[in-house]
């Protein structure tokens, strides 16, 4: 049984920062994924996962908005504010989702569902403050269960209730609230692995309550520690990870400054370090943080302090992250009298690591996340409408001819992640396609060009397919170039079911005395350079 | 390299603004290339960077131990040079034949190697990709089965 905890949690926040009116259909993305949408933009059929160009055939009128997890932390961080001034002890999960302990506030404001109320009302006020509306994303959530999993269950079906939910105490209450629901609540609350949850669909078992009737013993040996895991999750067990703890004291790295720092920059920099620092202490036991303390204070004693959770464990560069956020809204929010002076990062509790392999073969990598926020950046430099025009990935198309088989697609509408299936070639072998190598130079726009044979008349090509004489010339910008060996013609007879977009033409190879080897075509008694081996 | 991994940059194409990119636009581009990607294919438009720039982006080009590879552009001052001093394409006969591949002879040069290195390649052989070729005592062209590894590090 875990702890009693409430956890307040906001469905598509992301969408509440972009500014979204109450019936706007707006969505936010992330790498031309949809993170989260607004309640107008559900209604029209978009969904979180999604393409951008899925979601805007499903809904055309659609603002979309690029995510900005540090706007959305900045914003965030008004709420923790005012939440952590009604109950103590809050930590942070990510922007739009808070966790606190539920027993000492329930007492003070006369019972949990109160405490709900009071909580509730505080979060709503505090974003209405900021004049954001919440209308656009639905409403806060707040649950209170025992333990993380039981609560931010809870907390989802309250914000679509728009109101709080309090489960009762007790394994058995727990697991009674968990029995009809859904195990893919496993991968959206508690973080398992998205293919265990697919095995357990596949193996029959929909429902939370089915995988806790199972026998413990049973589970564990057929699926490992991650599986006994997800059974106490579904049979209102403890929900920590496996070897979490409290870690020993001493750990706290701590930095005190003799000159005052005024700049963000400058202390998110020594936060990099302290981060490593401590990120190197824990590995050096095999540990990683799954809480991390930050507090900052000013010479005047201003001081800001936030606790910050991720299930998965906090990396060095995840824990700057959040130093930055809890710095830049810190510097918001209050009017900062003096330089900071203090800045401590402060474990408070810790699990065994066992790491995230990474795919030996394939998947992302972090060369492919570089990848694609250059990619975003290029775009930014040349200004939104010229960037995405721009800046164009490979698409194949299919066809007969070299400018046919691929095409450049702009990059903000491929999906940048799976470029694999962009690149499957469409239907069709594509019979009369001339055989590898391909020309290396393919005209946008075919360029004029004379072929003429000995006695210099044109070169003529019958509706048979029968060459009038050998090519001996061709004149290309002026200038006469010999022959030195032809082949064709490959005569190609596209659409003649279809009269506007029917085409006869017939294709030779040409390779000039100056070496260059040219692919034309003639069509209707006209000669175009189609393409050029080089 | 796989097509799936490319990123291509263009110009501007409309014929109201200027065709080419502006010296921050470039200098801005360039740099986010070498952040973001390991191999450059720069095209000749990079001629118009400045010197100034070309250097500062040498260094982060250096640091971030990516490689650039200029066409028709000798600005970058590259460390290694590739030149094709004679091709002759194979297959095509007096209106018959198919161009099979080409054989060329690539001459390798630079600061980093000292006497200049020459090999014949087919460049494309005759299912699109590069290959050695090695000469048999007919004369004849052979293709060999293994490529052979160009040393390329660091080109800038």
């Amino acid at each position: 049984m875990g702890p009693r905890l409430g956890v307040l949690w906001c469905p598509h926040w992301p969408v509440v920062v972009a500014g979204a009116q109450p019936d706007e259909p707006v969505a936010v993305l992330h790498a031309n994924r949809v993170v989260a949408h607004s309640l107008a933009a559900g209604a029209d059929g978009v969904a979180v996962g999604q393409r951008r160009r899925d979601a805007q055939a499903r809904c055309p009128q659609l603002r979309i908005e690029p995510t900005d997890p540090a706007r959305d932390a900045r914003v965030f961080d008004r709420v923790v504010e005012a939440v952590g001034a009604k109950v103590p002890r809050v930590e942070i999960t990510e922007p739009g989702t808070l966790t606190f302990v539920a027993r000492g506030p329930a007492r003070y404001f006369g019972g949990e569902a109160a405490m709900a109320t009071t909580v509730v009302a505080t979060a709503v006020e505090a974003v209405e403050a900021v004049g954001l509306s919440l209308g656009a994303a639905g409403s806060f959530g707040l649950g209170v269960a025992d333990g993380r999993f039981a609560a931010g269950i809870a907390a989802r079906r309250a914000a679509a209730q728009r109101l709080s939910l309090v489960v009762p105490a007790g394994v058995r209450a727990t697991a009674q609230f968990l029995h009809g629901l859904p195990v893919q609540l496993l991968t959206d609350v508690a973080g398992v692995p998205a293919d265990v949850v697919h095995l357990l669909h596949r193996l029959g078992l929909h429902h939370l309550g089915t995988l806790a009737a199972l026998p413990s013993a049973d589970v564990l040996a057929r699926f490992g520690p991650l599986g006994a895991f997800a059974h106490r999750l579904a049979s209102g067990g403890d929900d920590r990870l496996p070897g979490t703890q409290d870690p020993p004291a001493g750990l706290q790295v701590q930095r005190a400054f003799e000159q005052p720092v005024h700049h963000t920059d400058a202390l998110v920099f020594v936060a990099r370090q302290m981060a490593e620092e401590l990120v190197a202490v824990l590995a050096a036991d095999g540990r990683v943080c799954t809480r991390l303390v930050v507090v900052s204070e000013t010479e005047h004693g201003e001081q800001s302090e936030r606790v910050w959770y991720r299930s998965t464990g906090l990396n060095a560069a995840a824990m700057v992250e959040r130093v930055r956020w809890q710095l830049d809204a810190w510097a918001q929010l209050v009017d900062l009298t003096a330089g900071v002076s203090l800045l401590r990062l402060d474990p408070v509790e810790v699990r065994s690591d066992d790491g995230v392999q990474l795919g030996l073969w394939g998947g992302r990598t972090q060369a492919d996340d570089w990848a694609v926020r250059a990619v975003a950046r290029l775009i930014a430099v040349l200004g939104e409408r010229a960037g995405e025009q721009q800046v164009v990935v490979p698409a194949a198309h299919g066809g007969r001819q070299p400018h046919e088989a691929y095409a450049w697609v702009p990059a903000v509408a491929a999906d940048l992640g799976e470029s694999a299936e962009r690149l499957v070639p469409g239907a069709g072998p594509w019979p009369g396609s001339l055989p590898a190598p391909s020309p290396s130079v393919v005209h946008a726009s075919p360029r004029p060009i004379v072929v003429l044979d000995t006695q210099r008349s044109p070169v003529g090509v019958s509706g048979r397919g029968v060459v009038s004489a050998a090519p001996a010339f061709v004149q290309l910008g002026g200038n006469d170039d010999p022959v030195e060996a032809w082949a064709g013609p490959w005569p190609l007879d596209e659409r003649w079911w279809d009269a506007a977009r029917a085409r006869r033409t017939a294709r030779f190879q040409i390779l000039t005395r100056s070496g260059r080897l040219l692919l034309v075509g003639v069509e209707q008694g006209r000669w175009w350079l189609t393409a050029e081996y080089r | 390299m796989s097509l799936d991994r490319l990123v291509a940059v263009t110009e501007p194409q409309s014929f109201t603004e200027p065709q080419s990119f502006t010296e921050p636009q470039w200098a801005d581009l360039l740099a986010t290339c070498i952040d973001g990607f390991d191999v450059l294919l720069l095209g000749p438009g990079t001629q118009q960077v400045r010197p100034a720039t070309v250097r500062r982006l040498l260094a982060r080009l250096q640091s971030r131990g990516a490689v650039a590879v200029t066409v028709g552009a000798p600005v970058f001052g590259a460390d290694l040079r590739f030149e094709c001093t004679s091709s002759s394409w194979v297959g095509l006969g007096d209106g018959h034949g198919v161009a099979r591949g080409r054989v060329a002879e690539v001459v390798l040069s630079g600061r980093r190697v000292p006497q200049s290195r020459r090999a014949s390649f087919w460049l494309p052989a005759a299912d699109g990709r590069m290959r050695a070729v090695s000469t048999d005592a007919s004369g004849g062209a052979v293709e060999v089965q293994e490529s052979v590894v160009v040393p390329l590090r660091r080109t800038g």
